[in-house]
């Protein structure tokens, strides 16, 4: 027993010291496990992964995404979705994406869904949060020239894959300082005055008549 | 007698038939030279061979000139302001540290308009949640005087349903999606036939190249005119000399666009002319949380603009003006989740 839990220690080291950008696909080759299970396709929740398909999604399975002999997959030439989303893999996941939703893919590579950014050369983007608690993205630029737009993030940092209803986020307050709106009751109160002032013109009208006929 | 003044007048009359046909034909061949073959005809003076070494000099405009005079003026009262926050604060503090860099990184810049570009923006009201994000993202990246209602983006909420009168909307909304509700956050339109443009009595402001309506705030004399002709309610008027914390001050500036505004001028929405103008997006564009707002070039087929208006159809805000706005409306169909509310 000890042995083999100095072993599995070892191990742990050696692959902690030995990590590449890409540790997670080495930390987790999902084919490992998933190839001794024999886990059926057909499902749709798993309390392992603790994930469980709803929303718009509840009516997939997982093999409709995660496996790579899947006629989804074959549907978009063979791309491999791992478990954690890497920048570089970003349009590829989006791919999978496409395989239903192709009109909302075009959109996004238009930039006409989603967030948007730009990048300029040599650039880097300072994160501020300052008036009345909003966000805005300073960009820092060594030369005013050669800036470009592009997708801010790939589809499933704001749709979450297995239940993708997007949740909006709270609101802010309203904008203050603001002079107050002119009051109504001024109108109100000139207007009745107005016609009381007119119905008593009408009234009196046939009166002023006779008398300046006699 | 008689005979000759006939003959004469005859003699006259003929010259005059002749004089009109040869300008007839000297008229068509005018218009049938091309431009091109015209200019080849023309050459250009280069300023150079003729003004000599004070070429430079005349060549930089005098926007062009004012932006590197504005640039040196902000720097130094931006240096006091933040030596007044080291004061307070210690030379070491973070306050004092952030202020210093954003006054050394001050630039006041007069990019020309990009040829061939005609921008435009679409909002999709589906999608806008009235979160406000854009309004604030708007206010610091413009360096809007904060706290005195002067922020260029109004979020109005109104009723899906309906005609969509924007008379009984409201701006004070404190809960936000709501199910029957649709958010309509309005801005400068940047319109075809802009009405403010038409009333300016100094000509301070006007409509560019790339479709930008902007302001030289120095030409500016607060008459408030444009403000009455705007049927959108988009421009804003400094009542106070503005005061921007070198703490919130975006050094990046266009002479025509965020650069701090004087007292009694007339300020509004330049669709973030200091980054559109380098190739970037607005700042309400890339704030949006949800993904609203789209912005690019109408002349450019694979632009954003150009697939939201050939994809979904777009509308734009009180049609019946005449004034062409190039800020769209649409709904994409796609509906951000919304609360229903009692």
């Amino acid at each position: 027993m000890r042995p083999r839990l100095v072993a599995i220690l070892v191990l742990a080291v050696i692959l902690a010291v030995s990590a590449p950008a890409t540790a997670e696909k080495v930390l987790y080759p999902c084919s490992t496990c998933h190839e001794q299970l024999k886990a059926k396709p057909d499902r749709k929740s798993s309390s392992f992964h603790d994930i469980s398909l709803g929303g718009k999604h509840s009516g997939l399975v997982c093999v409709n995404c995660h496996n790579a002999t899947s006629a989804m997959m074959q549907l978009v030439g063979g791309v491999n979705i791992s478990t954690f989303i890497f920048r570089g893999e970003a349009s590829e996941s989006a791919l999978v994406c496409a395989s239903c939703h192709y009109d909302i893919y075009i959109d996004w590579v238009r930039l006409a869904h989603g967030n948007v950014t730009f990048v300029c050369p040599g650039g880097e983007v300072e994160t501020v949060t300052g008036y009345m608690g909003g966000v805005y993205y300073m960009h820092v630029c060594p030369e005013p020239q050669g800036y470009s737009a592009s997708p801010a993030k790939p589809c499933t940092s704001c749709h979450d894959p297995h239940d993708p209803t997007f949740q909006p986020p709270g609101i802010l307050p309203a904008p203050a300082g603001r002079p107050d709106p002119p009051s109504q009751e001024g109108v109100l109160f000139g207007g009745l005055a107005v016609t009381a002032a007119g119905l008593a013109l009408i009234a009196a009208a046939p009166l002023l008549h006779a008398r300046s006929r006699r | 007698m008689k005979e000759r003044r006939e003959r004469v007048d005859e003699g006259r009359r003929r010259a005059i038939k002749l004089m009109g046909l040869a300008a007839l034909f000297s008229a068509i061949g005018v218009v049938e030279v091309d431009r091109e073959a015209f200019m080849k005809m023309l050459k250009r003076v280069d300023p150079r061979e003729v003004l000599g070494d004070s070429a430079e000099l005349a060549l930089s405009s005098p926007v062009d000139e004012r932006a590197s005079r504005k640039a040196a003026e902000l720097k130094s009262l931006c240096m006091k302001a933040a030596e007044a926050i080291c004061d307070a604060s210690g030379r070491e503090s973070p306050e004092c540290i952030e202020a210093l860099k954003r006054c050394e990184r001050i630039r006041v810049t007069n990019e020309p308009p990009r040829k061939g570009v005609r921008y435009a923006m679409a909002i999709d009201v589906d999608k806008c949640i009235g979160c406000r994000r854009c309004v604030y993202a708007c206010a610091m990246e413009n360096n809007v005087q904060k706290n005195a209602g002067m922020e260029w983006i109004k979020v109005l909420e109104v009723d899906r349903e309906g005609a969509q009168e924007l008379q009984g909307a409201r701006e004070d909304y404190t809960v936000a999606p709501k199910a029957g509700k649709v958010y309509v956050p309005v801005a400068c339109m940047h319109c075809e036939n802009p009405p403010c443009v038409m009333v300016c009595p100094v000509r301070a402001t006007w409509k560019e190249e790339d479709g930008i309506v902007v302001i030289d705030y120095d030409r500016c004399i607060g008459c408030k005119y444009c403000i009455v002709a705007c049927p959108y309610g988009a421009r804003r008027f400094n009542l106070l000399p503005p005061e921007i914390s070198p703490l919130e001050l975006n050094p990046d500036m266009h002479i025509l666009g965020n650069v701090p505004r004087p007292v009694h001028v007339v300020e509004k929405c330049t669709w973030c002319i200091q980054r559109t103008r380098r190739g970037g997006i607005p700042a309400c564009v890339e704030v949006c949380p949800v993904g609203a707002r789209s912005f690019g070039d109408l002349n450019d087929p694979e632009s954003p603009i150009r697939r939201i208006i050939e994809e979904h159809g777009v509308f734009v805000l009180k049609p019946e003006a005449g004034t062409k706005p190039r800020l769209f409306y649409y709904f994409s169909g796609a509906k951000t989740e919304r609360k229903t509310m009692g």
